[in-house]
């Protein structure tokens, strides 16, 4: 056996050390990525509100004037926006997932432009969205 | 055929045999074809909601009514919550680990998204049917 004090240590400071989750940022598609499947997970428990918005509709005005109270107070609105962003972003990304699929845009360049246009339409359609319902 | 194939299954036995899941490409092409349709249905049903919020309850049960309109929402709505099933199938499956809490937790997802579903198609054939 030999002697432990005898083992080359390398120091703490140089010692490599790997992609750390506090340190390392993600790259853009990876972004992109993981955005859509949270965006996708946003939306299926969004389904909760559809199903309370028609099952409202039927069940009279009361039940629709509830409803309204609720979305319609500032937490709601909040929660709406959030909704209408992950559809559009969803939506987009599931555009570019099309092309990808046809074989078209595989290329590292072609994915980053197509992600940032997934960025910019999700932004616009929200943004035109909300200025429909706050100001039209 | 060249190529071995693994055990007494031929080639296209085992191309039909759909793989260990048993479906074959169908989560993956069910995924896509209610994306495919999601898009126009998920956009005339946000059109629905924003073109009856001036509008209050009546508008927007007269929106529903409307034969030309409430085919679209229903079929958004069997589309989109298939969408979510599929969807939040992946994500249990690559987040719950252990056989039993997984098997538990798509049964639970989807006897959920089925429910939603149920209530959903139920409430718009009332709103349809009433007018």
């Amino acid at each position: 056996m030999s002697d432990p004090s005898n083992v080359q240590r390398p120091s703490v400071d140089d010692r490599p050390l790997s992609p750390h989750l506090m340190n390392y940022r993600l790259p853009m598609l990876p972004i992109t990525s993981i955005l859509g499947r949270i965006t996708g997970v946003g939306l299926a428990i969004g389904t909760l509100i559809v199903t309370w918005w028609l099952v409202a509709l039927a069940s009279g005005e009361a039940a629709y004037a509830q409803l309204s109270a609720v979305v319609g107070s500032p937490l709601g609105m909040l929660v709406m926006f959030g909704f209408t962003v992950s559809l559009f972003y969803h939506m987009c990304k599931g555009i570019r997932q099309f092309i990808w699929d046809s074989g078209k845009g595989l290329d590292v360049q072609s994915a980053e432009r197509m992600s940032l246009a997934v960025f910019a339409a999700a932004l616009i359609l929200s943004t035109a969205t909300w200025a429909f319902i706050l100001f039209a | 055929m060249s190529a071995p194939s693994r055990g007494l299954k031929s080639d296209l036995k085992r191309v039909r045999g759909l793989g260990s899941a048993k479906s074959g490409t169908q989560h993956f092409w069910h995924q896509r074809l209610t994306a495919f349709a999601n898009i126009p249905l998920a956009l005339v049903t946000l059109w629905v909601v924003l073109s009856s919020l001036g509008g209050g309850y009546d508008a927007a049960v007269a929106r529903l009514a409307s034969p030309l309109i409430g085919p679209f929402v229903l079929l958004f709505v069997l589309s989109a919550y298939y969408h979510a099933s599929l969807g939040l199938s992946n994500v249990i499956e690559d987040y719950v680990s252990g056989e039993m809490p997984r098997m538990v937790a798509l049964i639970l997802m989807r006897f959920a998204l089925i429910l939603l579903g149920v209530m959903s198609i139920i409430a718009l054939l009332q709103i349809m049917i009433a007018g």
